[in-house]
């Protein structure tokens, strides 16, 4: 199992280069061009979470990725160093009232585009871990 | 990200270019409509066709500038979202909200309509 890691400041303009070092590892895995979008927009969102509301983008904060390519699939972990949040406390965006709000779609992108999601809290912060599988040859 | 404004017949087409994943920079889609709407432009087009990458922060600020044109009486389309952005439309039912074409001047011809 090979891994990469990188370690960004809690500053939202970092999300770029988080995108990028996530792009190059999935493509490296040999997933295709729609997997890589998917890997990347999701990916992000919990950087993004991680940065903005765990965070509060305090940039003496870290939000540490890393990715490990294991078989067929690529595990992501992000974590940051924030107190934690409810993930079942989430509204669905899909629902009529908060269909046109402006926030509240990033949990539900995460788990739309990756295979699964899982999180673990601690006093030092949050571990999100997501997993995207390689289509099956055939 | 970029954003280059043009105006045709009163319409404004803002072209936008990089990624729309948070920060600033997709904020300041949403006050550059304000400040059109400030001119008295309500009618505007945000071209996606040169956006590689957008989250739900990019998703947030089209929704603020459909509401802020809408509050104006004005409407917001869209025009060239790429596979990966009409994707994004589609998982979060936001197809069902935005009006999408595929290029700009249709999205423009559709308000002479």
């Amino acid at each position: 199992m090979s891994s990469e890691k990188l370690v960004i400041p809690s500053k939202i303009e970092k999300i770029e280069q988080a995108a990028e070092f996530i792009e190059k590892a999935a493509k490296k895995m040999k997933f295709n061009d729609t997997d890589v979008d998917s890997i990347v927009i999701a990916i992000t969102e919990a950087i993004s979470n991680a940065i903005i509301h765990a965070n509060k983008e305090d940039d003496n904060k870290k939000v540490t990725i890393e990715i490990f390519a294991e078989n067929d699939s690529m595990i992501t972990q992000v974590t940051d160093e924030g107190p934690g949040f409810d993930p079942g406390g989430i509204d669905n965006p899909l629902l009529p009232n908060n269909l046109l709000k402006e926030s509240g779609r990033g949990i539900f992108i995460l788990n739309s585009l990756l295979d699964s999601v899982n999180y673990s809290f601690s006093e030092n912060g949050t571990v999100v871990t997501m997993v995207k599988r390689l289509p099956r040859r055939k | 990200m970029t954003i280059k404004e043009e105006i045709r017949d009163n319409i404004a087409i803002l072209h936008l270019k990089g990624n729309m994943m948070g920060g600033p920079d997709t904020m300041e889609v949403h006050e550059k409509v304000k400040s059109l709407i400030g001119d008295k432009v309500t009618n505007v087009v945000i071209d996606l066709s040169k956006v590689k990458w957008m989250n739900s922060s990019g998703l947030g600020a089209l929704m603020a500038c459909m509401s802020s044109l809408k509050n104006s009486d004005g409407q917001l389309k869209i025009s060239g979202a790429t596979e990966k952005i009409k994707n994004l439309f589609m998982i979060t039912k936001l197809m069902t909200i935005f009006n999408t074409y595929e290029t700009v001047d249709r999205a423009v011809a559709s308000y002479k309509a």
